[in-house]
């Protein structure tokens, strides 16, 4: 199996766009169209026809459109779903064939009977029909033109970005550094310090600020594809976070440094020492998820909440529901903010910032490509692992029971998930204890 | 399987720079698609749709729309003379038209209505003869607004038919200059009434 032919997402997403499928269904949908046009004719109705063929078209031109939007592709029978979708308005039409008169419980079938009641009758539909067609039009030229434009930048095309990803190319990793903060005394950073899944540097605040006491030179980036890098790339397996990590080291002429991660910021850190193990002096690894295997790994990161384990069973409810926060994100980090009130503001709100894909791949890289187990077992470098001992999703026997007699552990009493926002102090003494 | 950064295809995998990174669509192709499908669209609907005719309901959504009126909303005519057949004890077909149909449509109307349905023909004035069934004139059309029967476009006398029922309800009223050829409509509706 080639490689090229495990990693092709957007052939799956190309699909419904290939001219032979489209003229197909064309030819399906006119054929289909005439028969039906030809029946009602015949029976002295044709603007019943057109009224729900136009019905028919807008919904089918309506869900397409919101395939597009909350999937970040297009949808698969974009023109069958027009006939699917006006044999659904005309379905009383066929009761009526049956014997069965029309009801008003009808309108179930989209408007049935309200539709004819419309002022300005089939033109009005007529108007709707198009206007939300063009729409669509419109929406699928731009997500095209930015596809476009991210394959020749040398990416691979943005399949399942959404909010204004899905009409504006993402930026290149490979010509655009990480967005990042820099802290403390203006050197080749001491630290890098990496967050973990639906967060952003937001999450080292504290941390940050108390290592810029200590004249420590500090970068915290948010990650490919999370907090305002997530207009950068299009891809988000674990080589890619580094590959966009090195770039930003480089941007900063850095020379070796710790990194510490916190939960799936630990697999970036241990991927990127072992890929450039020169530029990483020692790692500190803050509640790792270190799963023993795929089950054990589907079990903790089930208790990351519901869109996680929609994602784990690879639903399609979850890039649909990832997708419609996208398409609100602004008001929905705010929601996010009102609810998580044990939550800095900054950090609930950029639970949010997040591409659907970014979130997806960083899942699927600690289930499939974990380079944790391996880290801590037979570490390459100097680590340090802090374990909350209160943790229900990375909990630390899972480290703890695994091998780990070449790491340093240390455990904080009472610490849950997120120990960098609860307990910066002892954080920062297990980063300095490394940089001694 | 993770692909090996030093396999250059595996970067050209992760890059893009593969068959098929490209959409498959030029990205004017949705634009221009949806031009010609509005123009072929709109000319079909305007050649298909038109206006309503003469003989037609001004407003389309009220022509034959194949549901009765509610029984307790529709409009009640216990006084209403029909030559023979007393509304209220019976449902009656009120045909309207301007003249005396077809006797082969009308008798394929009459084959269609249930048992103990009374029809009745109204026309505009009692000139016509030959019908298969009643024949009332209404030149006031004093019987056309009792039915609740709309006027055409033309302003003429309507063509259509009512159903009353045998509580003396209308419980279907439509302009249909085609009527005598809605056997299968008019039977469905008879019978939904009586």
């Amino acid at each position: 199996m080639s490689v090229a032919a495990v990693r092709q997402p957007w052939a799956i997403a190309y699909r419904p766009l290939r001219l032979r499928g489209l003229l197909a269904q064309v030819v399906v949908l006119v054929a289909a169209e005439v028969g039906l046009f030809a029946s009602y004719r015949g029976h002295e109705a044709s603007f019943h026809w057109a009224t729900h063929f136009l019905v028919g078209l807008s919904v089918a031109t309506l869900v397409n459109l919101l395939w597009l939007v909350l999937k970040g592709a297009p949808a698969r029978f974009q023109i069958v779903s027009i006939l699917a979708a006006h044999l659904f308005a005309m379905f009383p039409d066929l009761l009526f064939s049956a014997g069965i008169p029309h009801d008003g419980w009808m309108d179930v079938f989209l408007a049935h009977i309200s539709s004819h009641y419309v002022p300005g009758g089939a033109y009005t539909w007529l108007f709707v029909a198009l206007a939300l067609s063009a729409l669509y039009a419109i929406f699928l030229s731009a997500w095209l033109t930015a596809r476009r434009a991210e394959a020749d930048a040398g990416m691979a095309p943005g399949i399942g970005l959404g909010g204004g990803s899905l009409v504006r190319p993402q930026a290149s990793p490979a010509t655009t550094v990480l967005a990042h903060r820099r802290r403390g005394p203006d050197r080749s950073p001491d630290v890098l310090l990496l967050h973990g899944l639906g967060a952003s540097q937001e999450l080292w605040a504290t941390v940050a600020t108390e290592l810029e006491a200590n004249d420590r030179a500090v970068l915290v980036p948010d990650l490919l594809g999370f907090g305002a890098s997530r207009t950068i790339g299009t891809e988000f397996h674990l080589d890619a976070h580094v590959a966009a990590l090195g770039a930003l080291l480089d941007h900063h002429d850095a020379g070796p440094l710790l990194v510490a991660g916190h939960s799936f910021g630990c697999a970036v850190a241990a991927r990127l020492a072992e890929h450039d193990r020169a530029r990483v002096r020692a790692l500190v690894l803050v509640s790792p998820p270190v799963f023993r295997d795929g089950v054990q790994a589907r079990a903790r990161l089930g208790e990351r909440g519901w869109l996680a384990r929609r994602v784990l069973a690879g639903s399609p409810v979850a890039s649909v529901a990832c997708g419609a926060m996208c398409a609100v994100r602004h008001p929905a980090g705010s929601v996010v903010a009102a609810l998580a009130r044990d939550l800095p503001e900054r950090v609930a709100r950029d639970g949010v910032q997040h591409t659907w894909p970014a979130y997806r791949d960083a899942l699927g890289a600690l289930l499939d490509d974990n380079p944790l187990p391996s880290a801590i077992a037979d570490p390459p470098i100097p680590t340090t692992v802090v374990l909350g001992d209160a943790d229900p999703e990375t909990p630390a026997r899972d480290v703890l029971d695994w091998p780990h007699e070449q790491v340093e552990v240390v455990e904080v009493a009472g610490a849950d998930h997120l120990l960098p926002l609860r307990h910066p102090g002892e954080i920062v003494a297990a980063i300095e204890a490394r940089l001694l | 399987m993770r692909a090996d950064s030093r396999d250059p295809r595996a970067h050209d995998a992760r890059w893009g720079r593969v068959e098929g990174a490209r959409p498959p669509l030029p990205a004017w192709a949705p634009l221009a698609w949806w031009l010609a499908s509005a123009v072929v669209l709109g000319v079909a609907i305007i050649a298909i749709v038109g206006g309503p005719g003469p003989l037609d309901d001004p407003d389309q959504g009220d022509q034959r729309p194949g549901f009765l009126i509610d029984a307790d909303e529709a409009r009640r005519v216990p006084g209403l003379a029909l030559p023979g057949r007393p509304v209220g004890r019976r449902p009656v077909f009120v045909a309207f038209a301007r003249r005396t149909p077809g006797r082969k449509a009308v008798r394929s109307i009459l084959r269609r209505l249930p048992d103990g349905f009374a029809a009745v023909l109204v026309l505009p004035d009692d000139r016509a003869a030959g019908a298969q069934l009643p024949i009332v004139a209404d030149p006031d059309r004093r019987i056309a607004r009792a039915v609740g029967m709309d006027r055409p476009r033309d302003g003429g006398p309507p063509i259509g038919y009512a159903v009353i029922d045998q509580e003396a309800r209308v419980r279907y009223a439509t302009i249909d200059p085609t009527w005598p050829d809605q056997g299968f409509e008019v039977g469905l509706i008879t019978k939904a009434a009586r």
